[in-house]
C-alpha cells in the first residue's frame, strides 16, 4: 500500500444559485497518476480550485500528509506543495522560458537584482530533469503549443510539487505531442509526485492512470483502479442519470436544403453534414471537439480552407458573414451576451439590429414598425419584460436567449444555427425554448443546435452528429440515440 | 524529444524583437547620410548635444509611460503632474521663500500623490486607465493654472538656473540627468524582479495572480514612480528654461507613446524595453532635426513620425502573425 499524500473529506462548495460539489472526497497516494472525469459542469474544476486556493470550501476539510492544511491562496497551496497546471496558458510570450517558469520567483540578490547565472543554471537543471531539451534563454512565443505545455507545466513543478494537477493538459496538443507529454508524467511519477489528471479524454486515461474517480453533478460516483474497468463503466457512471425532458415530435424531411462537404480549417477536417428541409440537427460533443468552429466557419465568421457548401442543391461561397445571413442562415451565438446581445439597449432594439433594412423606410428607421414587430415577437415567445423599452440587461437570463432568438425571427432564415442556446437557462424557459425551436421547423426552417446538454440534445434532434477532436465520428437519428452511444463518440472511443 | 524553437531570423523579426538595436542602427544610417550631405549644419557636435536637449525634457515621461504601458495601463496625466511639478516648485521658491531643495521635494511629494491617486482609481476603483488619467489629468491641470498666476520665472536661488544651464564638456546637464535616469531605468526594469513583475501583469494579468503577484499593489507603486517622473521631468524643464509656465505640458504623453510604441512597446502590455523606448525617442528627435536642417516644411513633420508610428505596429502585427 502506498502512501496518502492528500485526502479530501466532504467538500461542499456553493456558488449563488448551484451547489458546485456536494460533500465529495477524494484521495490521492504518492505516485499515482489519478484521472478525475465528469460532464461538464460535474464539479472537477471547483475541486481543483479549492486545492489551488481559488475558492475556499464552505464545509469539509483537506488533509495533506494527514495534517489539517487551511489553503487561503495560491501561494499558500504552492507553499503547501500543491501545483496545479491550468487549461489557459499562463506564459508571457516576450519573455524567455527561464523567466517563465520562474514568474516573479526569479532567484534576486540584493534590491531584487536578479542573479541571471542562478536562474539560467536552475532552469537548465530542471529542464534536463524532465527530459525537456530547449534552451532556457529562448523566447516562449517561438515554441509550438505543446513545447508551451511543456513549459507550463516545468513552471508548475519548479516548486517541486508533492501534488501536480493537470487540468485537460491533452486539450490543445496534437495526438503525437501526447506521447511527449506522457512519458514525462511516467518520469515524475516514478519520482514519487502524486498527479491529479483532468482530461475529458477517456482513451487516455487508459494509458496513463492508477485510479480513476468519477464526479457527477457536484457528487463522487466512483473510484476504481484502472485494470479493473472498461470504458463502459466510465461512461455509464459518468452519464447515470435520468432523462428529464419528454422528446418533442418529429417531422419526416425529404428535401435536403443544406449540404456541406469536406470542410477543413486549423480547428477541424472533413467534415460532411447535410440537414433536411424543417429538420433539428444537433451536433454533441464535448467542450474543445470543434462544433462551434465548424459553425463559425459555415456562418463565414472563421476562415475555411478548403470545402463545399451546397444550399438548396446550390453551390455558394461563404467568405463573410454578409454572405451567409444572404442565403438565408442564421446564427445565435454560444456567448448571448459577447456576440449576440446589446445590453444596454431597449428588448425592441435588439430585435430590429439584424433587420434594420427590412424595418426601415427609405433611409430612416420606421421605429413605429420597429415597435409592433418587437411586440408581436414578445407575445409570440413570451418574452418577460415590463415593456420592449426595457433594457436587456434586466432581463432573466432565458428571455435574453428569446429576444436573440425574436432578432433571428425577424430575419426569417432558412437555417438557423443555435449553439448552447439553453446555457444558463432555468428549465422552464428551457422547455418553452424547445418548443419554439419546433414551432419555427414547422414552417419550414432547419435548426443546427450544438449543444454539450446531452438530455438537451436527445430531446429536441431528428438527427445528431458527434464531433471528436475536429472530426465528425458518428451520425445516429433522434431515435437510436442514447446517452451512452452519444458518449462513446464523443469520448473518442467509438469511431 | 522534439525542439520547435525554429530561429525565426527574418529581417522583420530582427526589427520587432532587436528593436533597441535596429533603431540604432538605422538613427547610426541616418546620422551619417545626413552628416555627409550637410557636414557644417547636421554633423557637428553642437547640433548633436542640441538634439539630446531637446529630446531631455521630455525623456522622463517616456519613461513613465514605458513602465506604465507594460503593465497594460497608460497615463494620460503625465502631462500635467509635469507642469504641476513645475509650477508648484517655482510657486514655493517665489511666493513662499522656500528654499530650492525642499521646493522640490515637497513638489515631488504631490506629483506621486497625484501618482497615487491615479493608481487607486485604476487599481482599486477599476477604472479603465485611459478615462481615469484622463479625468485626473484635466484636475491636476486645473491645479496647476491655478497656482501658475502668470507663470514663475527668475527664480531666487541661482544655483536652480544653474542646474539646468550648465555645461559640462559642452554638454547640458539636462543631458546629463536623461542620461542617468535611462541607465537607471534600463537596468531596473531589465533586471530587478520587482519591475519584472509588470510583464506578467501586462501579458496576462489573471495568470500573474495566480502566480502570486499582489497586482493592485504593484500597480499603485507603479503610477507612483510615473507620477514622481512627471515632476523630476517638469523641474528639469523648469532649470533649464528657467521659466515654469502651463502649456510646456501639453500632449507630451502622448508623443511619449509614440516614442514607446515606434520604440517597441506593446500597447497591449507585456512586452518592451525601457532602451527601445529611448530609442524610440531618439529616432523621432534625430528625424526631426535632420528634417528641420533638410529645410523640409516643419508642417509635414506630424505625418512624417504618424507614417512612422504606424509601419512600426504593421511590423509588429505581421511578425506575431507569423509566430502564430
Amino acid at each position: 500500500m502506498s502512501k496518502l499524500v492528500l485526502s479530501v473529506k466532504g467538500i461542499t462548495k456553493d456558488f449563488p444559485g448551484v451547489r458546485a460539489l456536494k460533500g465529495v472526497d477524494f484521495d490521492l497516494n504518492e505516485g499515482e497518476i489519478h484521472a478525475l472525469c465528469g460532464e461538464n459542469g460535474a464539479g472537477k474544476s471547483t475541486l481543483m480550485h479549492i486545492l489551488a486556493g481559488v475558492f475556499k470550501q464552505d464545509v469539509g476539510e483537506i488533509l495533506l500528509n494527514g495534517e489539517k492544511v487551511s489553503i487561503a491562496n495560491q501561494k499558500n497551496a504552492n507553499e503547501l506543495g500543491i501545483s496545479i497546471v491550468y487549461q489557459e496558458r499562463s506564459l508571457v510570450g516576450s519573455l524567455n522560458v527561464a523567466e517563465n517558469i520562474f514568474a516573479a520567483r526569479q532567484p534576486v540578490g540584493a534590491f531584487s537584482v536578479i542573479k541571471w547565472k542562478k536562474l539560467y543554471d536552475d532552469t537548465t537543471e530542471l529542464l534536463l530533469k524532465l527530459g525537456i531539451h530547449i534552451d532556457p534563454k529562448a523566447i516562449v512565443d517561438q515554441f509550438s503549443p505543446a513545447m508551451q505545455q511543456m513549459i507550463e507545466i516545468a513552471k508548475a513543478l519548479s516548486l517541486n510539487p508533492q501534488v501536480l494537477i493537470l487540468d485537460e493538459p491533452t486539450a490543445t496538443i496534437t495526438e503525437k505531442e501526447v506521447g511527449l507529454l506522457f512519458s514525462l508524467l511516467r518520469k515524475l511519477k516514478e519520482q514519487g509526485t502524486a498527479i491529479i489528471y483532468i482530461s475529458h479524454r477517456l482513451a487516455e486515461i487508459f494509458q496513463i492512470a492508477d485510479r480513476v474517480t468519477v464526479f457527477k453533478d457536484g457528487e463522487h460516483i466512483a473510484t476504481e483502479e484502472v485494470i479493473n474497468i472498461d470504458n463502459e463503466w466510465i461512461v455509464n457512471k459518468m452519464v447515470g442519470r435520468e432523462l428529464y425532458f419528454n422528446r418533442v415530435e418529429k417531422l419526416s424531411h425529404d428535401e435536403i436544403i443544406l449540404e456541406c462537404i469536406g470542410l477543413n480549417s486549423s480547428k477541424f477536417k472533413d467534415i460532411n453534414f447535410k440537414v433536411g428541409k424543417g429538420e433539428i440537427v444537433s451536433f454533441a460533443g464535448l467542450a474543445g471537439a470543434g462544433r462551434t468552429e465548424v459553425m463559425r466557419g459555415l456562418f463565414g465568421a472563421d476562415k475555411v480552407s478548403s470545402g463545399e457548401v451546397f444550399i438548396n442543391g446550390k453551390k455558394v461561397r461563404i467568405r463573410h458573414v454578409n454572405d451567409a445571413i444572404k442565403n438565408g442562415i442564421g446564427y445565435l451565438p454560444e456567448d448571448r451576451k459577447d456576440h449576440g446581445l446589446f445590453l444596454e439597449m431597449a428588448v425592441s432594439t435588439n430585435i430590429a439590429s439584424a433587420s434594420l433594412k427590412k424595418l426601415s423606410k427609405g433611409m430612416n428607421i420606421d421605429n413605429k414598425l420597429i415597435n409592433k414587430t418587437s411586440e408581436t415577437y414578445r407575445k409570440k415567445l413570451n418574452i418577460i419584460t415590463p415593456s420592449i423599452h426595457q433594457k436587456v440587461v434586466n432581463l432573466s437570463g432565458g428571455n435574453q436567449q428569446k429576444v436573440v432568438l425574436a432578432k433571428w425571427l425577424v430575419v426569417n432564415p432558412k437555417i438557423m444555427i443555435v449553439d448552447e442556446p439553453t446555457r444558463g437557462v432555468d428549465i422552464g424557459a428551457k422547455a418553452e425554448i424547445y418548443q419554439i425551436l419546433r414551432e419555427l421547423t414547422k414552417e419550414g426552417t432547419s435548426i443546427i443546435v450544438v449543444s454539450s446538454d446531452l438530455p438537451e440534445v436527445l430531446a429536441i434532434s431528428d438527427r445528431i452528429y458527434i464531433m471528436h477532436n475536429g472530426e465528425i465520428k458518428g451520425e445516429l437519428s433522434g431515435d437510436e440515440a442514447t446517452e451512452q452511444l452519444v458518449m462513446k463518440y464523443a469520448s473518442g472511443i467509438m469511431n | 524529444m522534439i525542439n520547435k524553437a525554429e530561429k525565426k531570423s527574418s529581417f522583420l523579426s530582427f526589427i520587432s524583437t532587436q528593436r533597441a538595436l535596429a533603431l540604432f542602427i538605422l538613427i547610426t544610417i541616418i546620422s551619417l547620410l545626413f552628416s555627409f550631405v550637410f557636414p557644417t549644419t547636421f554633423g557637428t557636435f553642437s547640433n548633436f548635444s542640441i538634439i539630446l536637449l531637446n529630446m531631455s525634457s521630455e525623456i522622463m515621461i517616456v519613461i513613465a509611460i514605458t513602465i506604465v504601458l507594460i503593465q497594460g495601463e497608460i497615463d494620460l496625466s503625465l502631462g500635467s503632474n509635469m507642469v504641476l511639478g513645475a509650477i508648484l516648485c517655482g510657486r514655493l521658491m517665489i511666493v513662499n521663500d522656500l528654499p530650492m531643495i525642499f521646493a522640490i521635494i515637497i513638489s515631488l511629494i504631490v506629483c506621486m500623490a497625484c501618482g497615487f491617486i491615479n493608481g487607486l482609481i485604476v487599481a482599486k476603483l477599476n477604472v479603465v486607465s485611459f478615462i481615469g488619467t484622463l479625468a485626473t489629468g484635466m484636475i491636476f491641470l486645473g491645479f496647476a493654472v491655478i497656482l501658475s498666476g502668470t507663470g514663475w520665472t527668475d527664480f531666487p536661488d541661482k544655483l536652480f538656473k544653474a542646474l539646468g544651464q550648465t555645461k559640462i564638456m559642452g554638454i547640458q546637464m539636462p543631458v546629463i540627468y536623461m542620461i542617468v535616469a535611462l541607465i537607471i531605468f534600463a537596468f531596473l526594469v531589465s533586471s530587478t524582479r520587482y519591475f519584472r513583475q509588470y510583464y506578467y501583469i501586462g501579458a496576462n494579468q489573471k495568470a500573474a495572480k495566480l502566480s502570486g503577484i499582489n497586482i493592485s499593489k504593484v500597480k499603485i507603486t507603479t503610477f507612483v514612480i510615473a507620477g514622481c517622473l512627471a515632476g523630476i521631468g517638469g523641474i528639469i524643464t523648469a532649470m533649464r528654461f528657467n521659466t515654469a509656465i502651463p502649456n510646456v505640458g501639453a500632449g507630451v504623453e502622448l508623443r511619449a507613446v509614440t516614442a514607446a510604441v515606434i520604440g517597441g512597446v506593446s500597447f497591449a502590455g507585456g512586452s518592451g524595453t525601457v532602451a527601445g523606448a529611448a530609442m524610440g525617442a531618439l529616432f523621432i528627435a534625430v528625424l526631426s532635426n535632420a528634417l528641420t536642417i533638410a529645410k523640409l516644411p516643419p508642417d509635414l513633420q506630424p505625418s512624417i513620425t504618424g507614417v512612422i508610428l504606424i509601419t512600426a505596429i504593421i511590423i509588429d502585427i505581421i511578425v506575431t502573425k507569423k509566430n502564430k
